[in-house]
This record gives C-alpha cells, structure tokens and sequence, in this order.
C-alpha cells in the first residue's frame, strides 16, 4: 500500500464520478450465449440464409432483458402499452438458441436488441482489449411511432421508431407495411455504436468542427456495416455473387436496407462504396450534413479494406486459376469461396479492431478526421507492425484521395503520421509502480469474464497520481498551468492497454485523457461552445511517456507554433458557428426563452434531431445502378 | 436609357410589397414585386389594411390615360406575406405585360409539380398534427405560434386535397384566390398577361422586358442540392411520431398492458418519460420550420442591373441559393454592386448571409430596405445583430446614403436622408441613385 495521497488530495480536481451498476457475477458455466437474429432486417430475412444465429458472452439476465450493460423496457409510447419482456434465460429459449425470428411478436424484437447491442459491446471490447465499464442503457425497442432511431446521452437511452412503409414507393415492402427500426441489425448496430463511442469520448457531442458529429454518424456505420461479415453463410454467398469482388453495390456493404426502401427513397439509407468512378476531394470540403459527411470516413475506410482484402487474396486467385488470375465463368468452386470468405472475414475483423482501437489514440475534444487518420495509423502500427497487406498505406490513400490530410504533419509516410512521441527528456516519467497497480486491478478481471473487478477505492488514487503528473508537465501536453478554481486540469478519462508485441511478449501501456476548461465567459461567437484544451497520453508500463495528442488553447507558455495551431482551432470554431447559422432556418422562429442563442450550436446538432432530418425521397429518376470498380 | 430609378416599399406590416418605376426616354416602367402580409402595418394608431394598399398601388400605377399599368409582377414564392394581396378583385383592370413566378409555379413542369404536392402533403399531415397535439394540450406557447405561423403562411398549399378547405377557405386561411390572380387574372384573365417561370440559368442570360434594364435570375435553381432544400422531410410520417393520433390508425397489434402515461412504467426514468412526450412536439415544431424553408427556397431571387447600378431583390431565399451565387464569380461580381438591398426574409439571420453582409467589396451599398413589423413572440426578425451589422456598413458613407430603413419605423420627414420620402403613412419611397 502506498502511503495517503494527501498532497494531491488539495490538487485533485474530482471529474465526474464513473457511476458503475451493480453486477453480480454468476457460476453458470456457459461461455456464450446463442441468440437469433435477422442478419440485416425482415425485409431480407424473409430467406431463410438471413435469419442467423450470433453468439454473445453469456451473462445471467433478468426477464427484460436485464444484463451488465443493456436494460431492454418495452414500452411502447406510441400505443401506451408495456410489452411483457422476454427471459432468455428461461431454460426452453436457453436450449433452443433463444426465439424464432417473428416480425409479430415482441419478445423476439427484445431478443433481438439485446443480442445485436451486446455484439457490439463484444467488438468493442476485443479491439480495445479490454472491459468497458460502462453505465447501464435503457433500450427501447418501441419508443415511438417515426423514422428514427436514436441514442439520446442525457437519458442513457436507445429509442427505436416504428412507422409504416411508404404508401407509394415501399421498394420491396407492402405498402403501408408497419417497418420496425428495432429489427434492422444495422440501426440498433449504429446507435449502440453512438452510446459506446460516447462513452469513450464524451466530448465528442460538442460540435467544435464539422469533422466531430460526421465522426460519430461515420464511426457508427463502420461498426455497423463491417458487422455485416462476421456472418458466414452472408458473407460466402457475397462473396460468390461477386465473383470475390467485395467492393461491388450490394447488400453486404450497405447499411439498413429496408428503413431505405420503405421511406420511398428507392435504396438503402447510407452504403459504404461511392457513388462515383473516383471519389470527389471537394465533398470534404462542402459536405455539412453530419451523416453525409460522415459517409467519406466510410468510404475511405473501405476504400482501404477491399485494397488490403484484393492484396489478400491475389495469391488464392492465382492458385485457383493455375498462375492467371483470372476466374473462369460460372460459379466459383466452393473450396475457393469458403477461402475468400475467411480472408475478408479476417480482413474486416483487423480493419474494424483498428478502427475502434484507434479511439484509444484520439485527443479527448475536438476530433478531425484527420486526426484520425493518425490515430488509425498509430494504432495499427502499434498493433500491426509489419503490416503485409499494406493496410496503412490503403488509408493514407484512400483518405487522401477524398481530400482528408491530417493538419501539421511533415509527410503523408509513416514515421510522419504516428502521433509524435513525447519529448521525454523534458518530461517527468510517470510512477511505474502506480501503473503497475493500475494493471495488476484490471488483470484480476481477466480471471473471470463475467465479472468486472472495480477499481473502487484505488480510483481515487489513480486519478490524483495522473493528475498531478499533468501538473507538473502541463506544458509538453498544451495545456495550461493548472489552476484549481479558474482553469483547472480534470482527468476525464484512464485505462489501461493491453497488446500483444511483435515478440510476441505481453505489452502493458495505459492512456489517460485530459481537459481543461477555463473558467471564462462564454464567447457569444461560439454560441454555447466551450473553448476547451485538452490532450490524450499514452504511457508505456514503465511509466514514460510514449505518445502525446493534444488540442492546444493559445497561452504564452506554448512556441509559435503550438499557438498557431490553437489560434486556428478557435477560428475554425467560429467559422463553423458561422456556417451553422446560416444553414439554420430554425433558429428565427424560437424566442430566446424556447432555444437560446447561447446554447444553439448543441441543440441544433443533439443526435435525436440530426437523425430526425434525415430525408431521402426518389425523385421520379430511379437511381442509376452501378457496375464499375475493382479492388 | 434610364434616367431615374425610384423603389417604393408599402407600408404591409409583416410581408413584402416593392414597386419599382424605372423613368425611360418615352414612357415610365413599372414593376411589381410580390404584394402581401401576414401582420397588418400601423400608420401611427391606425392599421394599414392590405386591401388599402392594393388600392393604393392600382392608384399609382395609373397613366394619364387613365389605365393602370405595370409592365412586369414578379412573385417571388407562394406564401402568405408575399401573395395576399393579390386575392383582390380589383386587379382585374390592371394591365400586366408579363406575370414572372419561380420554376416551381410551373404547371407544366412535372418536378415543380411533384415539389408542390409534397409540400401540400406535408402541410397538410403538418396542420393534422397540430390539431391533434393542441387537442392534447401539450403545446407552449413558442410551439403553437411557429406551427400556426407556417400553417396560416402555407394552407394553400394543402388545397388540392384537403378536406376542409372550404371551410379553411372561408376563414381566409389560404393563398388560392391570390395565386389564381397570378397564374389566371389581371386584366385578359389568361390569354391577358405572359406567365412566365423562371430559374436560375447559367451562364446568366438576363431578362430584359424594360429597355435598358438587365434582370439577373440569381434562384430559385433546379440545381439538385437547391431542389433537396425544397422537398420538405419525406412525407408526413416525418410528423407521426405522436402518441395517440397514430397514422398506424389503430395501435400496434402486441398485447400489453396499458401504461398511458410513461412515467409510471418501471425502468423509465422521469427524463426519459419526458423525453417520450417531448420529442413529438418537438418534431412538430422542426416539422413546421422545414416546411417554411422549403416554401422559401423556391423564391425568386433578382438582381436588377441599372448601368453600374444593382437593385437586390433576394425574396427569403435561404442558404442553399445564396451560397449557389456567392460561389459564383460572375453573379457574385454582380452582387457586389448592390446598391439597394431588398433585406431577405424580414431581416432574419439565415437570409442575409454574413459572407455577403460583411463582403469589404460591398461599398456602393445604399439603401438596406427591411420590410417588417414585430410579429407575435418571433423576437429574431429582424434580427438585431444583423441590423446593427448593416448600420455599420453606412458608418462611414457620409450624408449621401439612405442606411437601414424599416418599414415599421419610417424616419420622419426632417430627418429623412436624401432621396427617401415617407409618403402618407402608405409607402416609402426611395430615389435610388444611378449613373
């Protein structure tokens, strides 16, 4: 035991406390829990190949279902009703691998919810390498009768909509057919996606710039589309219907089909390949709307995986093809079929691992995407040194190419991207010995996957030893000088990092996120933003400090070009402000008292109202099919 | 050759309403744009009526000869406080050369068509909705006034399937009558005046139905971006997230039991029982702003060139068809030489983009005419900021100019800058400066 911290205790600037549920571990002696689902929605599941089986950790849950993370309430405020909820733990569901698929029957739509939430939990936790701990989330799978769907932070809550299909034009529904959004794996995928994202960087519904929303709405597909190919029967049959070519239009790679069609707009609501031959640089630079700019992360992001996946599997064609490489008509053997599945399978679950794992090197407030393109890269290189499939290249590309550079970088090679390595000979280390205790709590989970060890006490401790470590290298970090009253330095954030090492030796880091909020008048400019420094740190186990991103504020401690890049930021803000108002046709009508000024820029972009104004609607030209592009 | 250039603003109260007189060698021209209001304007204590007004303009839109004349009525979009007026008879004797509407006016054209039946639609579930919410007592007061702002702005639009409209017709709660004047009446009815709809070209071929005058067709565009601005949110379940009046007609078909309110449910926190009964209000009220905004996108937006001189008429055209043209060299070369600025939308922020308001090029500005009054709790038009930023562009122009000039608060006489009359509490005109 180290002795009391009680000269940190004056010091210690109490963050929002981490509130964690109270979870009771459970003896039963499964490992996971099998549960059916539609594979993409009813829509598509009305074959039998799209109603599927996923496999979630098993955990003990009350009827709801009520587990660590996910609270399913099936109230229905569109009807008024209370849905009786489902108990999969009952031992018939258990045994038959829970409830058939039914679009009439709302246990099943619980079950459903339940188990697609909880896949994404899953994938999180494996990219991150270890447990989130996370606050409990209501999820209402019938919230209300409309075309939305949405996580809505100050409740906790996920609320799917229901509404009926377009009367007119309800692509392969009945019209007038009620469309459920509980039931599309890839709505319920992208809004747990949201509340796990938020999660992890809460800052990141404070519209600083137009890149942050788009990276939530962007990150949000990914998460939910690469879900798409960790289904083998799904995937085997793209992969034959493409003749291997992944990139080509079509249901694997395009997000919530049925919602699409049966708004009338004669196509899925978002899809992860470009609608044009080559991708448009100037769609970054005048796309606004959160999802729409969202959709260039997508594409770049695939962009870069059906590169690496074609890289893969060069050598299985030329194989199958005795040295040509090219496929002979017909059908592919199912031998060759089963091959590429597997390697795009393993392809998508390394792209999207780095995907996630890359929040771990994202600054804590006011992300780019350019930003993080260099998270991407830092992680997979941490993760991936050798990197055979030239997967990072294929970002920098792909991000390039829609006109995506990272701001303040040498060159778009490598050692350029890598978020720098901290100047450590300025720096003061970090006590190992603290970390090593950090490791040593959550270690003790590992033992048992069901049940999160707490840090507890020892959290306190944790966070004042960071945060003194803060104090003391404010400046290397572009933060300013610590003051407890006026500018106070928070800790919002600690964990720790577990990988693999290319000698194969089990490396122990843990990353730390800063920000500091003067106490300030708000600038009516930025319209309820706050001006916000902040700055992500990853240690390694023997406390140096390895990377350092930051989002500086101007301050005379900080060189030239530190204040450069903080001058811009508030710039970019205000410009960003600026281009929100004019854009908003909103704003005129609603007295101060109903939508103030101060406070526009997070109202307008709160996630339940930006995924309400979403609207596709075909006009009379039916939209033009595409049958270009080759990995 | 045109040798005087003189604008007169009618005293409408909330809308717009602008004669333009262009003095030519061998006779005076005469253009209309829109003629409406939502809010009567005050004369001092007394109301200025619309119908006044009318009369006032057939007044001084006669010749010698006794025939009132105008050669061009442009109406820039069909919403109340811009076409009210012209449900008067009266326009029957009035001879109009040519009648100029927005593209989406276009009864032939069949996006136009498809743009206005989606927006009756929508204003129809709109004006369903809201009975249904204020039935149920769950509106504020800000929310009820926008809703019943954009209805009363709109109701025409709902005509063509409405089961009500005659009775909304009688309560004089829709444009109809004041769009068949445009599309039908003055005098000849509808082999009378040539109707004309108009879009944004490009490269710019102006109109010129006055000798010596260019008029540059800045919106609305059938740029593809510019239409989505006009489509308001897909259909009406947009609106039908309520509980209660469900488009479903009837509950989903699942067994439960009844919870009518949802805070009482276990599990549900009182916030997020909150937020179940918020949310269809406030879909309501975005609802009801998206449908404003895609009636405004279809304005017709002119630039009026006089020589060096350019007269702006912008309608309320919002965003996407501002930034269409400051993005454009050659209109936005153009629309620099504004020297009287028809203020957008009453003066609302969204209207008038800074980009334009603050551009140093801006320096013939002359007159910034805000046609306004205070409407209802809608306390940001005019906006005062913007206002106040279009003061400070006349700051330092010396005696010459006109400034910001408010229709409701018409400078009195002994102060009034050159080349600005307050004509009988009815108009004010402006003696536009041209080379």
């Amino acid at each position: 035991m180290r002795p009391a911290a009680s000269k940190f205790q004056q010091s210690y600037t109490p963050t929002e406390p981490v509130k964690r549920g109270k979870f009771k571990g459970d003896d039963t002696a499964y490992a996971v829990r099998r549960l059916k689902v539609y594979a993409f929605d009813p829509q598509l599941g009305r074959r039998r190949r799209h109603r599927i089986s996923i496999e979630v950790p098993y955990e003990k849950l009350e009827p709801g279902p009520v587990g660590r993370i996910i609270e399913v309430v099936d109230y229905d405020a569109g009807s008024l009703k209370l849905y009786e909820p489902v108990d999969l733990d009952r031992k018939d569901i258990l045994a038959g691998g829970g409830l058939e698929p039914r679009v009439d029957d709302p246990q099943f739509h619980q079950q459903m919810v339940y188990g697609i939430t909880m896949k994404v939990v899953s994938n999180f936790e494996r990219a991150l390498g270890r447990a989130l701990r996370i606050d409990k989330l209501t999820v209402l799978p019938h919230a209300f009768e409309g075309r939305n769907a949405f996580f809505h932070p100050g409740t906790d809550s996920l609320c799917f909509g229901y509404f009926k299909a377009d009367p007119v034009d309800p692509g392969e529904n009945m019209p007038g057919q009620i469309v459920f959004s509980c039931l599309s794996s890839d709505i319920v995928a992208h809004e747990m996606s949201h509340a796990l994202i938020h999660r992890l960087r809460k800052f990141y519904l404070e519209p600083t710039n137009p890149d942050v929303l788009a990276f939530h709405e962007g990150l949000a597909d990914i998460v939910a589309i690469f879900q798409h190919f960790s289904f083998p029967g799904v995937l085997r049959d793209a992969v034959q219907e493409s003749r291997g070519d992944l990139s080509q239009p079509g249901k694997l790679i395009e997000l919530a089909r049925q919602f699409g069609h049966a708004t009338g707009s004669g196509e899925a609501l978002r899809a992860a390949h470009d609608e044009e031959e080559r991708p448009d640089p100037r769609m970054y630079t005048e796309t606004f709307e959160p999802h729409d700019r969202g959709s260039i992360l997508v594409r770049a992001v695939f962009d870069a995986f059906f590169a690496s996946y074609g890289a893969r599997v060069e050598d299985l064609v030329r194989l199958a093809t005795g040295g040509s490489g090219n496929l002979a008509e017909g059908s592919l053997h199912p031998d060759l079929v089963n091959r590429l599945a597997d390697e795009a399978a393993g392809t998508a679950q390394r792209v999207l691992d780095v995907c996630v794992r890359a929040i771990d090197y994202l600054p804590p407030i006011d992300i780019t995407f350019g930003d993080y393109l260099r998270a991407l890269v830092t992680a997979d290189s941490e993760l991936n040194p050798e990197d055979p499939l030239d997967l990072r290249a294929n970002l920098v590309d792909s991000f390039v190419a829609r006109g995506v550079y990272p701001v303040g970088v040498l060159s778009l090679n490598e050692e350029s991207l890598l978020w720098s390595a901290a100047p450590s000979e300025e720096m003061t280390d970090f006590d190992s010995s603290i970390l090593s205790d950090l490791f040593a709590h959550e270690a003790r989970s590992w033992g048992s996957r069901r049940e999160l060890v707490k840090y507890g006490d020892r959290y306190g401790d944790f966070a004042i030893a960071f945060h003194q470590w803060a104090v003391d290298n404010w400046r290397h970090l572009g933060l300013q000088e610590h003051d407890r009253d006026n500018n106070p330095i928070a800790v919002s954030g600690f964990h720790s990092m577990f990988r693999v090492g290319s000698d194969g030796q089990l490396l122990t880091e843990a990353g730390v996120q800063y920000t500091q909020t003067p106490k300030t008048d708000l600038d009516p400019r930025l319209a309820g933003l706050q001006k916000r420094a902040g700055a992500t740190v990853v240690f390694s186990g023997d406390g140096t400090p390895r990377y350092v991103i930051s989002k500086p504020l101007p301050d005379e401690a900080h060189d030239a070009a530190t204040n450069r890049q903080a001058e811009k930021r508030i710039a970019d803000m205000r410009a960003f402000v600026h281009a929100s108002d004019e854009r908003d046709s909103y704003q005129p009508w609603i007295d101060d008292a109903e939508y103030t000024h101060a406070d526009r820029m997070l109202r307008r972009f709160e996630l339940a109202s930006i995924h309400q104004s979403i609207r596709r609607r075909r006009s009379h030209d039916a939209p033009s099919s595409r049958t270009d592009s080759a990995t | 050759m045109i040798t005087s250039v003189l604008v007169s603003m009618y005293n409408v109260g909330f809308g717009d309403c602008f004669l333009l007189r262009f003095a030519g060698p061998d006779r005076e021209h005469k253009m209309l744009i829109d003629c409406g209001s939502i809010k009567k304007g005050k004369d001092g204590d007394t109301d200025v009526e619309i119908d006044e007004v009318v009369d006032r303009i057939i007044e001084d839109v006669r010749d010698d000869d006794d025939v009132a004349r105008i050669d061009v009525v442009a109406m820039t979009h069909r919403h109340k406080d811009h076409v009210s007026g012209f449900s008067k008879d009266a326009w029957d004797e009035v001879e109009v050369d040519e009648v100029w509407m927005p593209w989406t006016e276009d009864p032939d054209d069949p996006e136009a068509q498809r743009l206005l039946n989606e927006m009756s639609s929508f204003a129809l579930a709109l004006h369903e909705e809201y009975k249904a919410l204020a039935a149920r007592g769950n509106l504020n007061a800000a929310e009820s006034s926008l809703i019943e702002h954009v209805l009363e702005n709109t109701l025409d639009l709902s005509m063509r399937t409405h089961d009500d409209l005659a009775q909304l017709d009688a309560m004089g709660l829709t444009n109809e009558s004041a769009m068949a004047t445009l599309h039908r009446g003055f005098a000849g009815g509808s082999q009378g005046p040539t109707r004309r709809f108009l879009k944004r070209s490009r490269p710019s071929r102006p109109r010129r139905p006055i000798p010596g005058v260019d008029i540059h067709v800045l919106a609305p565009s059938d740029d593809e971006s510019v239409i989505a601005d006009m489509d308001p949110p897909a259909t009406e379940s947009f609106l039908r997230i309520a509980t209660g009046t469900s488009e479903l007609g009837e509950t989903l078909p699942f067994a439960g039991e009844a919870f009518p309110n949802p805070a009482d449910v276990p599990g549900i926190s009182p916030a997020l029982a909150e937020l179940l009964v918020r949310i269809s209000n406030g879909s309501a009220m975005l609802a009801a702003a998206a449908l404003e905004k895609a009636v405004n996108n279809t304005s017709l937006f002119l630039a009026i060139e006089v020589g060096e001189a350019v007269l702006l008429f912008p309608g309320d055209s919002q965003w996407g068809s501002w930034k269409l043209n400051l993005d454009d060299p050659q209109r936005l070369d153009l629309m620099r030489r504004t020297r009287f600025y028809k203020v957008g939308h009453h003066g609302s922020h969204n209207a008038n983009p800074r980009t334009f308001i603050e551009d140093e090029h801006l320096t013939d500005l002359w007159c910034a005419a805000t046609s306004v009054t205070p409407h209802g709790r809608f306390t940001k038009i005019p906006e005062p900021d913007l206002l106040a930023e279009l003061a400070a562009r006349f700051a330092d122009a010396g005696d010459g100019v006109a400034g910001v000039v408010r229709s409701d608060e018409p400078p009195p006489a002994a102060t009034s800058p050159g080349g600005v009359v307050v004509v009988d509490g009815m108009r004010i005109d402006f003696e536009v400066p041209i080379d």
